[in-house]
């Protein structure tokens, strides 16, 4: 325990000894945190507006002021047949605006005990295209569908953005990585650098390798999880500003920055990545 | 090669034990198949020219450079057959002291002095117990505050041993200890090892200064000539 307690000592004055070297890599691991959540996760976000996966896929209906139980029923088949996870209801005007913007596929709906309606939905593109044309097909053999509104072309081309964007993504999820990397170790080498003499002296004086290596390790680790906070703030700081500034026509763009499991991800890759890279460099201190 | 067994050191009392040991700087041979050994509880002076190879004897005693050739079993430590990271090990039982105190000069005195106490994993109430005793003896108390940059010689040479005593080690080297002390401080400081050895610690010193081993009762000198070691006879003890 008292070991342990020395360890948190020692970092303490290491962060106080390598004050301005700290001081850098903290602030670039919390812009590398806010620039990779925005162009990644906002990513994630066209991607989940644009093209969501088969279990992800919504069907949006809308009709007038009163409910409509055998429309209801309708696309609650679906729901089951087809394993679409979310059916959300619309008014007639918000259902306009998403279906301007989200897909497509533009429904019209016979109604055959209430002729006064006309009922619309939409479908997200999923990953597999043989799946939705399925869905089109079947769609439009059903007698109360009055029309599918489909775009075959647009179809091919969004799923062709798709694998666009997937490899855009990676690309750029991997050059934050790579540079992440490279700047921990350039940090981490001019701090044992500058820390030359004072790494000569524990040494001497019998410090254990795990002694001088982990308060680099633990450092690293900390100021990565502080960062990753930090950015976190931002990116809801900065999703808010957006959503002011791009959440009104005609644009209706919807920012979303906050996926749950992508920002765990994110955060986790802060704060390991930094953890490989001062574990990599102490290794040679010697 | 010759196998170096922990019983023997007990039947002799060495604590240090080097067997053919040779050294070459470069091409240029420092040492060349010497054996010796040092009884545990000895005070021993290593005398030599400037250049004989004291200093390098001393780095190679504390694991700092591995020698050409040899075995030398330090307080049942074989240099050479353990892996270089396992030294920390040596290192808790044998204590160095630099001519140039090779302090941490951006840090206080007292700092200084318990860093050794830190990487032991010491509580913090021994830390500070120790370190109060330490300070005593080496009349450290009234600038255990002050930054080590700001310390004269003599100073910095009293917070090195102040931070090579106070883990208690077995066995400490010394080297030029004196080099860039007065006649007064050398008296101090050679006070200081006398007392520290009379605790049961072992003291190798290198030094050109041939009237050191004067002030010592029953010390023994190491002679570096030709590249061996030998120890020469009492008459400079008194």
């Amino acid at each position: 325990m008292s070991y342990l307690l020395n360890i948190l000592n020692e970092c303490q004055s290491q962060l106080i000894y390598n004050k301005k070297q700290y001081l850098f890599f903290f602030v670039f691991l919390i812009l590398v945190y806010v620039a990779t959540g925005i162009l990644f996760l906002t990513d994630f976000n066209l991607k989940k507006n644009l093209f969501s996966k088969s279990n992800d896929r919504t069907i949006i209906i809308t009709w007038g002021e009163k409910n409509n139980p055998s429309m209801a029923k309708l696309v609650n088949q679906f729901k089951h047949k087809y394993k679409i996870k979310e059916l959300k209801i619309y008014t007639p005007n918000d259902a306009k605006r998403i279906l301007t913007q989200t897909s497509p596929i533009k429904l019209q709906f016979d109604d055959t005990t209430n002729p006064i309606y006309s009922y619309t939905a939409v479908i997200k593109l999923g990953s597999n295209r043989k799946e939705f044309k399925a869905i089109i097909q079947e769609l439009k053999s059903n007698e109360k569908i009055e029309d599918v509104l489909f775009d075959s072309e647009k179809v091919d081309v969004w799923h062709n953005l798709r694998i666009v964007y997937k490899y855009i993504s990676t690309s750029i999820f991997l050059v934050f990585a790579a540079v992440l990397i490279f700047i921990t170790i350039m940090t981490f080498k001019t701090i044992i650098l500058t820390n030359e003499r004072r790494l000569k002296i524990m040494h001497i004086i019998g410090a254990s390798p795990h002694f001088i290596r982990f308060p680099y390790i633990i450092n690293s680790a900390t100021l990565g999880l502080i960062a990753s906070f930090i950015g976190l703030l931002l990116l809801k700081a900065i999703q808010i500003y957006l959503k002011k500034r791009l959440y009104t026509p005609p644009l209706w763009i919807d920012f979303e920055f906050f996926y749950k499991e992508k920002i765990i991800f994110l955060s986790i890759i802060n704060i390991l990545l930094p953890v490989i890279g001062s574990f990599w460099v102490t290794k040679k201190i010697n | 090669m010759e196998q170096i067994s922990k019983n023997r050191i007990m039947e002799r009392s060495s604590i240090i034990i080097v067997k053919n040991l040779t050294h070459y700087f470069d091409t240029r041979p420092l040492f060349k198949n010497t054996s010796f050994e040092i009884e545990k509880g000895s005070f021993v002076f290593l005398i030599g020219d400037t250049g004989s190879g004291k200093s390098t004897l001393l780095k190679i005693l504390h694991g700092e450079i591995p020698p050409t050739a040899g075995i030398l079993d330090i307080d049942g430590f074989v240099i050479g057959k353990k892996k270089r990271h396992d030294l920390y090990k040596l290192r808790r039982k044998v204590a160095i002291i630099y001519q140039d105190f090779f302090l941490i000069e951006e840090i206080s005195v007292e700092e200084n002095i318990i860093l050794p106490l830190k990487c032991l994993g010491i509580r913090k109430q021994e830390q500070k117990k120790r370190l109060e005793i330490v300070l005593n003896i080496l009349d450290l108390s009234k600038i255990k505050k002050e930054r080590c940059s700001k310390l004269s010689g003599g100073e910095k040479q009293r917070v090195a041993i102040g931070r090579t005593i106070i883990t208690n080690p077995s066995i400490i080297l010394a080297d030029e200890p004196t080099g860039s002390l007065d006649a007064k401080l050398t008296m101090r400081l050679m006070k200081i090892f006398r007392k520290l050895n009379d605790h049961g610690t072992t003291i190798i010193l290198a030094t050109h200064n041939l009237e050191l081993p004067k002030m010592i009762k029953n010390s023994q000198v190491l002679k570096l000539q030709n590249h061996r070691l030998e120890y020469v006879k009492h008459e400079l003890s008194t």
